[in-house]
């Protein structure tokens, strides 16, 4: 008799080979995949012109081949709602632009990206920032535009021009086209003020004077400090701003020496130092882990990114306003330095035509209006571009000082190398520090700068 | 039959090779196993090997890989971060694994006792350690909220000075040893079922003998509960190596990078840097002191784990 357990596994088996075999055979049949438009060698090509219709009976133009372009963006859900009504707006001007985003959070976003290129995955066109951008150049991973700028004589110019070498090669080329700007700016809560007795603070104010009325804007109950007068530790893409305010420079000129530790940069890092560990004027870590200083009203002043407007807007529940940060006499009229993001394509891309069609229209003045004007977010990459920041029924009055910071403000430096996380990562550790009072700040300057160093002359 | 006719049929046997069901048994064990063998060839070892030579190299994901030879094994010693990321863990690993096995067995000794509605107790000592570790370091971040939080509210209660826990460069280690206490759920599961494996019979011989119950643990729980003790200890210190996420989540390393563990220099360099290549060869050195450890476990364990079954042989 045969044994039925061997009948049923042989049935088994026969029936998983069966399965597979036929699985192959329905691959084999299925349609093959899209073949990739042509690259052109350096100027985009035409778009395809219609067939001539036949005499007798015309017929209308045929439609342009759909193209689906992936697009990498990290956006929170509200940013990302204003997004796709762009994405709509684009692919009903153009029809045959299908764009498929994919949204990632912002913690997990860089490492997705950086997976999905190495992995062959690349995602045709990319949201970019000033802080990664040459990180990502130096790996070849961008999309030259300059063919393309060249060719359509594309008018760049309204970008906010100070932003741009942050998205161009050594030899001026292109790659990224802004959608925004960021700068430090300085909010207040006129609340405070107004209980202290003190006037608001003007754009006229030094960080000196910022620093003597502090003692007035700090409230204690016995050992524990209810409201601070300011808060905000130069770390990061904002620290060069600060340092430049000083008379001081992050990186030599030819950004191969880091010059942190020099007077004008320490002289600064022991300003904010002291306003935390002599004057106790400022919340420690501790202090601001898991609270909202600023919304729960305990916090006078603070410097933060202009972004934070339009959650400031929804969430402050207090009277606030926005200035440019305190001046400092060596350098009066430097109040920041600029950071923002920006759309690119792949150098992967099988449609790069298409792809560039897509980051110039996704950078129009139109776009950027909805996508970033309409949200209310940040300053839009392109100055003509509209934007509901200055509401005049929404704070902050002093709006438009955004503008003016964003004229005035240079892209960091070291947005310039492609060294940006690894020399952060070195002096934000020492900056912790050395705020924290564990670490006197020229010695721990004079650490770092070791540290960086050879990061810069591409030794690490 | 006699005894030459039965060779001789065993060396007509052999000649023949195995019966037909034989065979096919055997090609059937094979295919099933097959998956398993595939995929520790495809996504274990060949990963393994892949990495013995990116660790060799200089790769950035990106373009192509530069050999370098040992240059990347070479910039360890040099590396402040390396010997901090190590000293880091190994006070992790050294002070943490002794501590959580205590506890781990001091709770499966507890809830080893026949009292009414055990099995709730002890499903409410496991629970924490199926908690995602997000959500459960999440939750003890609020514990350790310096203004608000649980722990400093317990301080304030016994007068004690308020602490900043995780943002203090002295207490954030410590810190995180208590946390992982946690999630001590599963060995205490298995000290527990070891526990309950120990006959009765030797607790009541060792009690006519005259033991008490700190005799009676140390003569009779201990030495035949050590097999437990021996896979608990090997796994939490290969574990504990390892630890990540907690850091990760909490710290990022800081203050100061005290709690830069090692897996997170790893992570750092690989996926935040992008040098793969020197990533490779931190991960390769940290399999060697993964494996020297166990080894010593290992070769230390003749002295004092005890096996019943060498006693059958």
């Amino acid at each position: 008799m045969q044994n039925p357990r061997l009948t049923n596994r042989r049935q088994f088996l026969r029936t998983a080979a069966l399965g597979v075999t036929g699985t192959a055979i329905l691959a084999a049949c299925a349609p093959a995949a899209p073949t990739p438009t042509a690259v052109p060698a350096a100027a985009p090509k035409e778009a395809p012109k219609p067939a001539a219709p036949p005499p007798a009976a015309p017929s209308p133009a045929p439609k342009p081949k759909q193209v689906e372009l992936r697009f990498a963006v990290a956006y929170d859900p509200t940013a990302l709602d204003f997004v796709k009504k762009g994405v709509t707006m684009v692919e009903a001007k153009f029809p045959q632009l299908k764009i498929k985003v994919e949204n990632t959070p912002w913690a997990d976003y860089w490492q997705k990206l950086t997976t999905d290129v190495a992995g062959g995955n690349a995602p045709d066109t990319i949201l970019m920032v000033t802080m990664y951008a040459q990180e990502w150049l130096v790996k070849n991973v961008l999309l030259d535009l300059d063919p393309y700028i060249r060719a359509e004589k594309f008018d760049i110019e309204d970008y906010w021009p100070k932003m741009m070498p942050a998205y161009k090669d050594k030899q001026g080329h292109v790659y990224a086209l802004p959608y925004d700007i960021s700068v430090q700016t300085f909010y207040f809560s006129q609340e405070i003020f107004q209980k202290a007795g003190l006037p608001a603070p003007t754009a006229d104010m030094s960080w000196d004077q910022l620093r003597q009325m502090a003692p007035q804007l700090v409230k204690r109950e016995g050992d524990r400090t209810t409201q601070f007068a300011y808060d905000g530790f130069p770390t990061g893409w904002p620290l060069e701003g600060f340092l430049w305010q000083n008379g001081g420079r992050l990186l030599s000129a030819d950004r191969k020496e880091c010059l942190i530790n020099s007077p004008e940069c320490t002289e600064v890092v022991q300003y904010f130092t002291d306003l935390r560990v002599k004057d106790k004027v400022a919340p420690t870590p501790a202090d601001a882990t898991g609270v909202d200083l600023w919304n729960s009203g305990r916090l006078a002043t603070r410097y933060t990114n202009s972004s934070v407007v339009a959650n400031y807007r929804v969430d402050t529940k207090f009277a606030w306003d926005v200035l440019p940060l305190p001046k400092r006499a060596k350098a009066p009229d430097v109040r920041s330095c600029s950071a923002g993001g920006s759309y690119c394509a792949a150098k992967a891309t099988k449609f790069p035509d298409e792809a560039w069609l897509f980051v110039k229209e996704f950078t129009s003045k139109e776009i950027l209006g909805v996508v970033v004007g309409d949200s209310g977010r940040t300053v839009p990459g392109r100055r003509s571009a509209p934007t509901t920041l200055f509401d005049p029924t929404k704070p902050p009055k002093n709006a438009r000082v955004l503008i003016e910071i964003a004229e005035n403000a240079q892209v960091m430096e070291l947005a310039e190398t492609p060294y940006y996380t690894k020399v952060t990562k070195a002096y934000d550790t020492m900056l912790g520090e050395i705020y924290t009072g564990r670490k006197p700040a020229k010695e721990g300057l004079d650490e770092v700068k070791k540290q960086i160093d050879p990061i810069l002359q591409g030794k690490d | 039959m006699s005894m030459s006719s039965a060779d001789g049929q065993a060396r007509l046997l052999a000649r023949r090779g195995p019966s037909k069901l034989a065979r096919r048994e055997a090609i059937e064990g094979y295919l099933f196993v097959l998956p398993a063998i595939l995929g520790f060839f495809i996504w274990v070892a060949g990963p393994m090997v892949a990495s013995v030579a990116i660790s060799l190299s200089r790769w950035d994901l990106f373009t192509p890989p530069v050999w370098v030879g040992a240059a990347n094994y070479a910039k360890l010693g040099p590396d402040p971060l390396f010997s901090k990321s190590l000293v880091n863990t190994a006070f992790y690993t050294f002070v943490g694994v002794p501590l959580h096995l205590i506890v781990a067995l001091l709770a499966a000794m507890l809830l080893n006792v026949k009292v009414y509605g055990i099995s709730i107790y002890r499903t409410a000592f496991y629970v924490p350690s199926i908690v995602p570790v997000v959500a459960n370091t999440l939750l003890w971040l609020w514990i350790l909220q310096p203004e608000f939080g649980l722990a400093n509210a317990v301080i304030d209660l016994v007068g004690l000075p308020r602490q900043t826990w995780l943002h203090d460069p002295v207490l954030a280690k410590p810190v995180f040893i208590v946390m992982s206490l946690w999630s001590l759920g599963t060995q205490m599961v298995i000290f527990l079922a070891g526990l309950q494996g120990i006959p009765e019979t030797l607790y009541e011989a060792a009690a006519i003998d005259g033991a008490g119950r700190i005799t009676r643990f140390q003569s009779v729980t201990l030495p035949l509960l050590s097999p437990v003790v021996f896979f608990n200890l090997v796994i939490a210190i290969i574990g504990s190596f390892q630890v990540f996420a907690v850091a990760f989540i909490a710290t990022q390393g800081g203050p100061n990078d005290e709690t830069l563990f090692y897996v997170l220099y790893v992570f750092r360099h690989g996926f935040e840097f992008f040098n793969m290549g020197y990533a490779a060869a931190l991960a390769w050195v940290l399999f060697a002191i993964v494996l020297v450890f166990t080894l010593i476990q290992f070769a230390m364990s003749r002295s004092w784990v005890y096996y019943e079954s060498y006693l059958k042989r």
